[in-house]
């Protein structure tokens, strides 16, 4: 599905992203743990395509093609996705409007017909169920005065309606309650398929007692420096990070 | 510059008027960039193009009923004059004076809402006008559906009109009226209209208007409301055309208790200039007004915000709101914003902000990284950014309108 080799990324002449390597193979969900400011965001949004993030060495090479020769709505329209930690507020543009918009976008790159208002209503009333969220939503400004649950939930609402093959989620789980977590959690697990690969950026153990990862990995000062399964998770939720470093440090 | 040297034969009808707002026009002259009322739009280039008034009427039969807006009471205007309409709903009466003839109106009934102490123009309209469009909705009457003015303008270039209009609303009379104000030609004028409103006690007025000229009018408007007691007024205006416009809105606050909310969007482009200037008087207790004026720049253009909510002495409980927005799609683009506030009263919630920004990218990256190309996306934003005001006019028929033509404008502004 998407093979990250030797990254290396800049943000403003700063280097964040310090060699990077990761497979993601078709059906698998993999976890990236760390603390703040370990690079987990940069990598993700240098997976959308965002523009000042410079990838000073290394490749990214998605479904067969270079990524990143390809802006971000080609990203989009290629199936990749990602659900943002901190989605913006657009004022003015409903979210009906503007799924509308995303969805014949990417339906148009496809070769396919743009789907009529009927369509799309009776589409996006099924998706709305699926996150818990009724219709008056999707007349409401994109984002603007939603709460943190409503944010992320609208979030994985882009997900399922958009079907990308490959979702990259940055912490999806984050402030949430227990409630919005489990729809979160919920809404992700429905969506799995062995097609479709997920790369799940988080903080925290929590959401993965809803869901079952394949990898478990951490990214530390830039680097993946540890990798394993749903044990590995369950270590760094009793123990902290600071083992690793401390096995890092012996290993010199 | 071709300066109009007399003025023309007015017959009984306002004929002190006309010649006391020609002595004040003649002291005070056009005003020019010393002004502080137009520091930032001078006129004085747009003034030096044009010749003599309008002199012959041109033929307007062609293709009227395409201008027309469903559900609504068309009324035509040519130029400066009415075309009285063949049927009108009983209440509603639409009259053209013209200032030659014998008046049938007797001078008390002449309203002065614009008053041309405070501006030339409004004083040069006053002595020039030759054509006093007069609609007064009666005692309680709520028609059905709203008034469409058409304002329609063709003319040989250079030449200079002076509209009229003058709108009395009765008491406990509730009224929809739309304007329209559309170029038929690509020649060069000079508009110089005035529009005064009266809205009598507990009566409601929501006004929308779209001024369409083409890039070579000079378009000077002042549109001046009066309320009585218990009234209303919502004004909603959208600037696309003219070549130099400058829109002035009064709002006076004649009697207490009275609301008044202004909303403008003004969308320059290419080599366009356009002025709102606002101007809310809180004279009376217990008025509240809300302003919001927004602007989309593209191009060369330019544009001006000046909004003042003046708070009289013993207005208490006053609530005065005032919000200009601007958003810039071009780095040559350019526009000033000066909202003040006057107070002299202490009881009173007044706010007044403005912010000018362009496009923000975290935004467009958001619906970019949702598949939706840039341009569309930037177009998406825009929409909404315009959606705030255009979302004001309440009647589907007439948004349907104002959204048509802001598609139109926005084409090509978005690169």
């Amino acid at each position: 599905m998407i093979e990250i080799k030797n990254l290396h990324v800049n943000v403003e002449e700063k280097e964040i992203l310090k060699g990077i390597s990761l497979e993601v193979k078709p059906g698998e969900l993999h976890v990236i743990m760390g603390r703040n400011g370990t690079g987990k965001s940069t990598l993700a949004n240098v997976l959308a395509g965002k523009d000042k993030y410079e990838v000073s060495k290394g490749s990214i090479t998605y479904e067969k093609r270079n990524l990143l020769d390809l802006s971000p709505e080609e990203r989009a329209c290629a199936g990749l996705f990602l659900s943002f930690q901190y989605p913006v507020s657009i004022p003015g543009v409903n979210m009906m409007y503007f799924l509308k918009a995303a969805v014949n976008a990417v339906r148009k790159s496809q070769g396919n017909d743009e789907m009529d208002a009927v369509d799309f209503l009776a589409m996006i009333r099924e998706k709305l169920k699926k996150v818990a969220l009724d219709e008056s939503f999707i007349h409401r400004p994109v984002n603007d005065g939603f709460s943190g649950g409503e944010k992320k939930r609208n979030e994985i609402l882009q997900m399922i309606t958009l079907e990308p093959r490959l979702a990259i989620l940055d912490e999806t789980d984050s402030g949430l309650d227990i409630d919005a977590l489990k729809i979160v959690a919920q809404g992700v697990n429905d969506y799995r398929s062995p097609d479709r690969s997920f790369i799940l950026i988080t903080h925290y153990q929590r959401i993965l007692n809803y869901m079952q990862p394949d990898f478990v990995h951490v990214l530390m000062n830039g680097k993946l420096v540890k990798s394993g399964t749903m044990e590995l998770a369950k270590e760094l939720e009793k123990k902290g990070y600071s083992w690793i470093e401390e096995e890092l440090a012996e290993a010199g | 510059m071709t300066v109009i040297k007399t003025i023309p034969y007015r017959s009984t009808f306002l004929a002190q008027e006309a010649a006391d707002a020609w002595k004040y026009f003649q002291e005070a002259g056009y005003p020019d960039s010393k002004n502080e009322n137009w520091r930032f739009s001078n006129p004085t280039p747009w003034l030096n193009l044009y010749g003599e008034r309008i002199s012959s009427d041109n033929d307007f039969e062609e293709g009227l009923s395409s201008y027309i807006i469903p559900n609504s009471i068309p009324i035509i205007i040519t130029n400066e004059k009415l075309v009285v309409p063949q049927s009108i709903p009983e209440g509603i009466q639409v009259i053209n004076i013209n200032a030659a003839s014998k008046g049938k109106m007797s001078k008390d009934s002449f309203v002065d809402v614009a008053d041309y102490h405070t501006s030339s123009f409004v004083a040069e309209n006053t002595a020039l006008f030759q054509n006093y469009i007069f609609i007064h909705i009666a005692e309680d009457i709520k028609p059905e559906h709203p008034i469409h003015l058409i304002h329609l303008v063709k003319a040989e270039s250079g030449c200079r009109l002076f509209p009229r209009i003058h709108v009395n609303i009765a008491p406990g009379a509730e009224i929809e009226i739309w304007k329209t104000e559309i170029g038929l030609d690509n020649a060069s004028h000079f508009i110089n209209l005035v529009t005064e409103v009266v809205i009598c006690e507990n009566a409601h007025l929501k006004w929308t208007n779209s001024q369409e000229m083409n890039h070579n009018t000079g378009h000077i408007s002042s549109f001046n409301i009066s309320l009585k007691k218990d009234a209303s007024a919502k004004y909603n205006s959208f600037e696309f055309g003219g070549g130099f416009v400058r829109n002035d809105i009064h709002t006076h606050f004649d009697e207490p208790n009275g609301d008044c909310e202004i909303n403008s969007l003004f969308i320059p482009n290419g080599k366009q200039h356009i002025d709102i200037s606002t101007m809310v008087h809180h004279k009376n207790p217990l008025c509240s007004s809300r302003q919001l004026v927004k602007g989309i720049l593209g191009g060369n253009s330019t544009a001006v915000f000046r909004g003042l909510a003046n708070v009289y002495k013993e207005a208490g409980k006053t609530d005065a709101q005032q919000n200009n927005k601007n958003l810039i799609l071009s780095p040559s683009a350019r526009v000033n914003s000066i909202p003040q506030l006057e107070i002299y009263e202490d009881d009173v919630k007044c706010s007044h902000g403005s912010t000018t920004g362009q496009i923000e990218e975290e935004a467009l990256f958001y619906l970019q990284s949702r598949g939706i190309n840039r341009t569309d996306a930037m177009e998406l934003m825009v929409r909404g950014f315009a959606n705030e005001v255009v979302d004001k006019v309440e009647n589907q028929d007439m948004k349907k309108y104002i959204q048509n033509s802001l598609i139109q404008k926005m084409e090509g502004m978005i690169q």
